[in-house]
């Protein structure tokens, strides 16, 4: 701690007057922490798609359940006082069956999302039965209208009576539903209930649906479902059914409300929604970009990509240290002269590389949403995304036109593994330092790296200093 | 915690503050050579020593000995009391940030800390609070005549002025002995002449026992002892009366 003022001091001034050094090292180190964290988000949300069957019979693991919690929230927040608590582990429904039909209006084949699968799955985390809904289609005729009327409007929306009840909601009452992607403005709408019905097909003797009716634009919240458990209807959980590029937008991006099991997550959030209210309602959701087999195959070739891409930055970096040091040599020798001891010395070195790796940090985090949000975003991106796919081999479509969301687990791996390979990079001129010859250096001689000093003759044994 | 090493001829109030006993140094190029040979002197507090010889008689050597940069391979050195030998490396370091402060022939301040920065480096690493450093700091450039430069890198300064610095520099932590190689090695005849007349007056005004190293014969005249090197060994110890007139002695610095 006695030396931490004097490394402090002269750290920061070094880096200060030579920031175009410092700077190239971290963006260095922030090139390969991008691609890292791009390319281990991915493969994240790939295993993920693997664990995401298992919640039915086996919990997540506790990464994929922390990671949830940073992944795109979606909050329902009823105005102006009422709320609806949500809680709830947000379980993905992938692969929920696709199947093609005609549209009936021109009779185009379409290919769209079958919900029977994504029910299966809801239905074994406890939303014990299931309705959904098709804008003026069968679904809705198996409704009973108890009171009110089928939502025609935008931002309507018909709720079940039970969950009504449940939340203390009535006809003409307005809530409020925010969905909040990480890499874009928090989307929010206020749905007026239009009606409340009481459903009564072979779906629906039990937990019931809504949906937002009207010609609201195409988005996150086109269609919600509000599917409830029976044994608390008004705490909800959310999950995204994403029919493919090419789905029935009807179907596209259904957003699922399920009771959850995940009992950690569940408890923050309702520790969440007790301690924070101004913030609304918290629950959570995972896009997904790839299916299950999509993500066996993409995970093993990007992995492999970004840990070749995190060698070469580590070994850039290190060399970047030697070459350092080579230059710096001297004056390494002069803090040895002057009385730092190999703490003393440590500390400076050892505080360079933190400000080096906090800058890579903040650098890397920027570049690899940049990278993310240009690659989803642009023609160049998607172009460069598909080339980089069949460089891989890999016969899945890896563009998704949509960006990846960082992992939490990824970004603090992609730290600690930077942290590591600076700590080496600042023990090699530590290293060295401690070996070289400080009075040969100080004389302004040429040293080599373990203090041989080559003369004519031969070369000096001792490693003192040639008279 | 070792006893205090005591000079053998050493009594009271002349005890030496820095002396060395049989320090010898040898490199292996396919003999032995010896770069520094049974070597014993004596410097007393606030003594003005000059060591001089011919060019490769182990003066820079003997002086990295005496500063701790080297090992000897027999004999040892004791500065204020501490054997040398019974040190660690980082014990050395230590002795060297509070004990001795090192003047170069070429310069060898920090180019990218301006002229304050660097007379403040050695103090920042003592634990003293960084306003003391500076206030100390700023003293020290006013006494070697650099107040109104010290803002500016060394690259920004004179050869004269950098030295000036390093002097600051080596003064900082109020060390017991400054030791300079060729202090004005790398300097013009006048810059010289002053620098040397610079050393004389912190050696009487601030009363830090001084060796250097030096060909320059105008130091040998304003020293109070005058060793004389040739193949590693002294070969001739003086007593310079004019030296010893300059400053009245017993004016012990009070370490």
């Amino acid at each position: 701690m006695r030396y931490l003022g004097g490394a402090a001091f002269l750290a920061l001034r070094t880096i200060g007057r030579q920031w175009r050094r410092y700077l190239l090292m971290a963006l260095t180190v922030a090139a390969g922490l991008a691609v890292y964290f791009v390319g281990a988000s991915l493969t994240a949300m790939g295993r993920d798609e693997l664990v995401s069957r298992k919640p039915l019979d086996l919990p997540a693991p506790v990464v994929a359940r922390v990671s949830h919690l940073f992944r795109p929230t979606i909050g329902w927040r009823q105005t102006p006082e009422r709320r609806i608590p949500i809680f709830g582990e947000a379980i993905p429904v992938t692969d929920p069956g696709v199947v093609s039909r005609l549209r009936p209006d021109d009779g185009t084949p379409v290919r769209h999302a079958e919900p029977g699968l994504a029910l299966d799955a809801l239905t074994a985390t406890g939303a014990v039965k299931i309705l959904f809904l098709v804008p003026g289609g069968e679904a809705m005729a198996s409704l009973e209208f108890m009171a009110g009327r089928p939502p025609s409007e935008p931002l309507e929306v018909a709720l079940p009576e039970e969950l009504a009840a449940h939340a203390g909601l009535e006809v003409g009452d307005t809530f409020h539903a925010t969905v909040n992607y990480p890499w874009s403005a928090k989307a929010s709408r206020s749905f007026r209930i239009s009606g409340l019905f009481r459903p009564r097909s072979f779906l629906t003797d039990g937990p019931v649906a809504a949906y937002v009716g009207g010609e609201t634009t195409y988005g996150p919240l086109e269609g919600v479902a509000l599917l409830t458990g029976r044994r608390d209807p008004t705490k909800l959980a959310v999950a995204e059914d994403q029919g493919g590029p090419d789905a029935d937008p009807y179907y596209a991006n259904l957003l699922f409300l399920y009771p959850s099991q995940g009992a950690t997550v569940a408890a923050v959030e309702s520790w969440l929604n007790r301690v924070v209210p101004p913030l609304g309602f918290w629950s959570t959701a995972t896009p997904r970009l790839l299916s299950g087999r999509m993500a066996r195959d993409v995970v093993a070739p990007v992995t492999g990509v970004m840990l070749l891409v995190f060698m070469f930055t580590g070994a850039g970096v290190f060399a970047t240290a030697l070459l350092s040091f080579l230059e710096r040599r001297r004056e390494l020798a002069v803090y040895k002269a002057i009385g730092l001891d190999a703490r003393a010395l440590a500390s400076v070195l050892w505080l360079e590389m933190v400000v080096v790796w906090l800058l890579a940090l903040v650098a890397g985090v920027l570049l690899a949403e940049l990278m993310s949000g240009l690659t989803a975003t642009t023609r160049a991106g998607e172009v460069l995304v598909r080339l980089a796919a069949t460089v891989l081999g890999l016969d899945v479509d890896l563009w998704s036109g949509r960006p990846v969301a960082l992992d939490p687990a990824a970004v603090l791996a992609g730290a600690a593994a930077s942290a590591a390979v600076l700590v080496l990079a600042a023990s090699v001129p530590l290293a060295l330092a401690s070996r070289a010859n400080v009075s040969q250096l100080l004389q302004g001689g040429r040293t080599f790296l373990f203090h041989r000093r080559v003369v004519a003759t031969g070369r000096a044994k001792l490693g003192g200093t040639l008279p | 915690m070792t006893d205090r090493a005591t000079h053998p001829e050493g009594t009271g109030r002349n005890h030496p503050v820095l002396w060395t006993s049989n320090l010898t140094k040898t490199f292996f190029l396919g003999r032995t050579i010896y770069a520094v040979k049974d070597v014993n002197i004596a410097v007393g507090p606030a003594e003005f020593a000059a060591v001089v010889g011919p060019s490769g008689c182990g003066k820079s050597t003997l002086l990295g000995l005496l500063g701790g940069l080297d090992r000897p391979v027999s004999g040892d050195v004791v500065l204020d009391g501490q054997r040398y030998s019974e040190l660690n490396e980082n014990g050395l370091a230590l002795l060297r940030r509070r004990k001795i402060g090192f003047v170069f022939q070429f310069f060898n301040l920090i180019s990218h800390l301006s002229a304050l920065e660097n007379v403040m480096l050695p103090m920042r690493f003592t634990g003293k609070p960084s306003r003391a450093c500076r206030t100390k700091a700023e003293q020290l450039l006013k006494i070697v005549g650099l107040a109104e430069r010290k803002t500016h890198l060394p690259l920004q300064m004179s050869g004269g002025e950098q030295q000036r610095v390093a002097i600051a520099r080596a003064l900082a932590n109020d060390p017991a002995l400054v030791l300079a190689d060729e202090p004005t090695g790398n300097l013009d005849t006048r810059t010289g002449g002053e620098m040397i007349h610079l050393f004389e007056r912190l050696n009487r005004d601030m009363g830090q026992t001084f060796v250097v190293v030096s060909h320059d014969p105008k130091l040998a005249e304003v020293a109070d002892v005058v060793f004389r090197m040739k193949d590693g060994e002294i070969v001739e110890s003086t007593r310079n009366a004019r030296g010893a007139e300059r400053r009245p002695r017993g004016d012990e610095h009070g370490r």
